[in-house]
């Protein structure tokens, strides 16, 4: 899709996103920081994508309440959950990379081999729940132009020891 | 149609369709989109033709702007790989006019994007749709 541009907003929302807590989704940074393992943040003024991995030696050190009350502090609405089981996850691949397979055009539990998924690696590997969220932005599928607004999501690992966060907006 | 299959992204895409048939996909997704700091990039080349009257970058993609890239391998034969591209783009007033960050917030959309749509939902400025489709040969190993 063609747009009309104003190129100096580049240089202003450089300036915005390099602080990672301003960033779309920016938040999770503050969310049991000493937990936090991988955070992979690409932030552009029409768009951007966001994967973290948090990971403990314990059981239940993250609780699906905690996540959500977090989220919700933050903007972010819960719209829906889904329980995966491991073989499940075999399909979840990108030329052989574990994914989270999310999109322009949103989630699928039945991934296409789309490289989109590649900016989203899956570091858990069990069973799972997936929180999806409305998160105050949307994104816009490049060939459509239809736009969602469900594109953040939790995922915590069954035992509670993992769980990763994946956000994507615009195009 | 010719420049568009000389699009850089596009022949990343064949380098795509190279890797994924040695893993057995015959079929996929590579869109064309402008998010993160690389699309930055990307769209001061895609709209440095208008600058240097197309001396840079590509004029389809200036006309385009991202796009929805899927291809289909239809046939292998030997380490000849016939594939089939499709691209999509549709434009709409809204999609022409989201501004950075702001444009992509359902408050944009409630209250502009959709109300300009819905202004322009015939005529001139009304939503566009545009699809290109190709097959060509890939040798792929």
């Amino acid at each position: 899709m063609s747009r009309i541009g104003i190129p100096i907003i580049f240089t202003l929302m450089f300036g915005l996103f390099s602080c990672n807590k301003v960033a779309p989704s920016g938040f999770w940074v503050g969310f049991q920081k000493e937990l936090l393992k991988e955070n992979i943040s690409d932030q552009g003024p029409y768009g951007g994508h966001l994967a973290m991995h948090w990971k403990s030696k314990k059981e239940k050190a993250f609780s699906s309440k905690e996540i959500i009350d977090f989220a919700t502090r933050n903007g972010w609405e819960l719209v829906d959950t889904l329980e995966v089981r491991s073989e499940d996850l075999k399909t979840w691949d990108y030329n052989k990379i574990p994914i989270f397979p999310l999109s322009h055009t949103g989630f699928s539990s039945t991934p296409i081999n789309d490289s989109m998924h590649e900016k989203f690696p899956r570091w858990i590997n069990t069973g799972l729940k997936v929180y999806m969220f409305k998160t105050g932005w949307t994104t816009v599928d490049p060939g459509t132009g239809e736009s969602n607004q469900v594109n953040g999501f939790v995922v915590l690992e069954n035992s509670g020891s993992e769980m990763s966060v994946y956000h994507l907006w615009g195009e | 149609m010719d420049m568009l299959k000389q699009h850089d992204h596009v022949e990343a895409t064949r380098g795509i369709i190279k890797a994924g048939i040695a893993n057995g996909k015959l079929d996929g997704k590579n869109n064309y989109n402008l998010g993160g700091v690389g699309g930055v990039g990307k769209y001061l080349k895609d709209y440095s033709t208008l600058l240097t009257g197309g001396l840079t970058g590509n004029l389809a993609v200036t006309y385009l702007g991202s796009y929805g890239l899927k291809y289909q391998v239809t046939a292998l034969e030997g380490n000849v790989a016939t594939v089939m591209f499709t691209i999509n783009n549709s434009s709409t007033i809204e999609s022409a006019t989201h501004p950075p960050v702001i444009g992509y917030t359902p408050w944009w959309s409630n209250n502009i994007g959709q109300p300009l749509n819905n202004a322009m939902s015939s005529g001139p400025m009304s939503k566009t749709t545009q699809t290109f489709q190709w097959t060509e040969n890939i040798i792929w190993k």
